[in-house]
């Protein structure tokens, strides 16, 4: 795509060489290794493959960096550059609205590669030691949780499209996971709760319990997989839209 | 437009455009939901197991029976956590048949509902459990309709061993099944066929509308009636099994030609032994001789244990109260071998004795159910007409183990594949409401194998992968916590000093 890969080493360098990132990165690694360790010790009684799925998404610590983490990588992405004027220099370049957006989302799911990296490479860990690791499993709950990160990652460059500062963008970003985290809790899903046509649309956004169905148990599910993508697709597809309205300001 | 900024142009300008990104919005979300509806569709989804051991496959024929499942069928979780030393155990079977009814409802699609009742919800809990009938937690009910069938946790969907406390060693699921009591109960319930179950009446029966057996096997699926040879004939056309529950006056010999055409048309017949010893033309003993069933005189007993002094006691009626261990029954009969594995118990008491008798050509006698190697035939003393004494007589009467339920089949002409089935019981209380509850599935399974309904399939054993480390010994743990909470963020940290001197630099 014409501009795209432009657009990508430009973000990539915009994080990477910005002190910030490695600093969440390192709280984001420690966080991941605080869950891991008290699972692999605690709730797992040694059990890896129960604790590398619970630092994949099986536990709780995962889904509050799922909220936290994206707002504050993609708050600043449109809204910042917008306010700074860049955003200007970018729109009257020879690059389509669609590689900026695309481009930007993708430099972002990559940091989030970096972070989730650590259960693998615990994995790789444990095997060179000589424990047996369900490879399948441990690859696909990563694929997964790439996946997830990019929804939340792609909704945060929404909310950054749409917000002119990045506070803002961050605070509707962070609403919009919390928002898609929280379904199951608010009832919305409980067959005795909610009556079925509410569950049938609520269903519809439900993120953890597709993401615990498939990825997490090393089952890849194209109904599941399309749910993700479909979402992803859409945030995107709506912040390029918001994108190209303020080439008409 | 006001989350974006000031607008350069005018009102109506803003407003067409808000518009337009509020129409996108909603199209975008419609097109959405259309996607992820499309991709939810059977035909067009994909699901491919990752795992190391295929923990997320059903088995074939599971996989079939549920595609193939004719009507709607829901199951309700009754689960909740079980106090002591059992506890551990039990949430291990909680959290696998959960694993398998996630399966189970992802294979059949909209053909399963699994509604998961959780323990807080106690009012909730308790309006369903009534609706379904269930007495006891933690079981699932697996119904559709009328239809219900109950899978308890700890004895149905899994085996526990007790362990042994003074090594330390806890109890532990030994045998995890839920796989297939889940097919097998499906089965069962989504079944089209209706059999239909025929009480004989007339001679002084009981009433099956009183009868706890007859109710439940409504709730399976079978159609109950009662069939009076005075009032009915020849048995109707269409009756899968006659239930003859012990009898107090022999059948008139048309009738007992009746049965005995029923039977040889290929249907299923089952003969209680109730408390008084019919002999002659018309009575139990006669109805299965010719099916190489012998119903014997006199009651088995076994002698009771003393609480107070440890010691062997007779002469007391309990003696004929008996509880039957797993090893007491057959093994490898359908009707008891899930029983036997499961190491169920059945109780009942006043047995009649049963032998084989001249085995019906192409046929085939087994037991189902052993008395005690303990046990006596205790004989009524003073004639035939005389009362037990419930002592053991060493000079008329031996111990030994004896039959306290056997079955028949066999081939009802040679010219025909059709096989006819008899299921003769010692007593009634194998079947009768007395000892119901604990007798309940050794009942039900004997009328399923007469109406010749079995569902049954066998599952491989899969165990969930589990890679253990110890955590007190090897270098594992260390490791594993070291490179988590050390090495990798001081890692990255150590990145982002380097980057923020060298962009200074």
């Amino acid at each position: 795509m014409n501009g795209y890969l432009a657009i990508l080493r430009r973000e990539l360098a915009g994080l990477f060489l910005q002190p910030l990132a490695w600093f969440l990165l390192a709280v984001a690694l420690l966080l991941q290794g605080l869950f891991y360790s008290a699972a692999l010790g605690g709730l797992f009684a040694g059990d890896t493959a129960g604790a590398l799925t619970f630092a994949l998404g099986g536990g709780v610590g995962f889904w509050v960096l799922m909220a936290v983490l994206p707002p504050l990588i993609t708050m600043r992405m449109v809204s910042e550059e917008a306010r700074s004027g860049l955003l200007e220099f970018l729109l009257t370049a020879p690059v389509r609205d669609s590689a900026v957006i695309l481009g930007k989302a993708s430099a972002a799911t990559l940091f989030f590669a970096l972070v989730w990296c650590a259960a693998p490479l615990y994995a790789v860990l444990l095997a060179v030691l000589g424990v047996e690791v369900d490879w399948g499993q441990v690859l696909w709950g990563y694929a997964g949780a790439l996946v997830v990160s990019a929804l939340f990652c792609s909704a945060g460059l929404f909310a950054s499209a749409l917000s002119a500062t990045p506070a803002l963008a961050a605070f509707i970003a962070f609403s919009i996971g919390v928002v898609l985290l929280a379904l199951p809790s608010l009832g919305l899903l409980d067959p005795y709760l909610a009556p079925e046509t509410a569950r049938e649309i609520f269903s519809k956004f439900d993120v953890l319990a597709r993401h615990q169905a498939s990825f997490l148990r090393g089952a890849l599910d194209t109904a599941h997989l399309v749910f993700f993508l479909t979402w992803i697709a859409l945030f995107l597809f709506l912040a390029t839209r918001l994108l190209e309205m303020r080439r008409w300001r | 437009m006001a989350l974006i900024g000031r607008a350069s142009f005018g009102r109506w300008t803003r407003l067409g455009l808000g518009a337009e990104l509020a129409l996108l919005v909603v199209l975008a979300l419609a097109a959405a939901v259309l996607c992820i509806s499309l991709a939810e569709w059977r035909p067009l989804r994909l699901r491919v197991d990752l795992t190391a051991t295929s923990s997320n496959t059903l088995d074939p024929a599971t996989t079939a029976l549920l595609r193939e499942l004719p009507r709607p069928v829901e199951i309700d979780v009754f689960f909740s956590r079980v106090p002591g030393s059992l506890g551990p155990a039990v949430d291990e079977i909680q959290a696998r048949t959960q694993e398998v009814l996630f399966l189970v409802s992802e294979t059949a699609g909209e053909k399963v509902t699994v509604r998961t009742i959780p323990a807080d919800r106690v009012e909730l809990r308790e309006e369903r459990a009534r609706e379904l009938r269930l007495q006891r937690d933690n079981a699932i009910v697996v119904s559709s309709g009328a239809r219900r069938v109950v899978l308890r946790a700890e004895s149905d969907l899994a085996s526990i061993a007790q362990g042994d406390p003074r090594q330390g060693i806890g109890p532990s699921v030994v045998d995890f099944r839920a796989e297939e009591a889940l097919v097998e109960a499906l089965g069962r319930v989504a079944s089209d066929a209706e059999p239909r179950v025929l009480f004989t009446a007339g001679q002084g029966e009981p009433d099956p509308e009183t009868l706890d057996i007859a109710r439940e096997l409504s709730a399976e699926g079978f159609a109950i009636g009662t069939w009076d040879f005075a009032r009915d004939g020849a048995v109707p056309d269409g009756a899968t099994v006659l239930a003859v529950l012990a009898p107090e006056q022999p059948f008139p010999p048309a009738a007992l030609d009746a049965i005995r055409a029923f039977v040889v048309q290929g249907g299923g017949l089952l003969v209680a032994q109730g408390a008084p010893f019919l002999e002659g033309p018309g009575s139990p003993l006669d109805l299965l001789e010719p099916y190489g069933l012998r119903l014997l005189r006199g009651l088995v007993c076994v002698p009771l244990v003393d609480p107070r002094t440890g010691q062997y006691a007779e002469g007391y009626p309990e003696v004929s109260a008996l509880v039957l261990g797993p090893e007491l029954l057959n093994g490898t009969h359908p009707v008891t071998q899930t029983l036997s594995e499961r190491g169920r118990r059945l109780r009942g008491a006043f047995f009649r004795a049963l032998e084989r008798g001249r085995t019906p050509p192409e046929g085939s006698v087994q037991v189902l159910l052993a008395g005690p190697e303990e046990g006596w035939r205790d004989l009524p003393s003073g004639g035939p007409e005389g009362r037990p004494n419930w002592m053991f007589d060493a000079e008329r009467e031996e111990r030994g183990r004896v039959w306290l339920a056997a079955t028949s089949e066999f081939r009802t002409s040679p010219q025909t594949e059709t096989r006819a089935r008899v299921v003769a019981l010692g007593a009634l209380d194998l079947v009768g409401n007395e000892q119901f509850e604990t007798n309940r599935d050794f009942a039900l399974n004997a009328f399923n194998w007469l109406a010749q309904r079995d569902f049954r399939v066998r599952v491989a054993r899969r165990d969930p992968f589990r890679s253990v480390i110890d955590l007190e010994r090897g270098p594992e743990r260390l490791w594993a916590e070291r490179t988590a909470i050390w090495y990798l963020p001081v890692g990255a940290l150590l990145g982002g000093v380097l980057l923020f001197f060298l962009r200074r630099r």
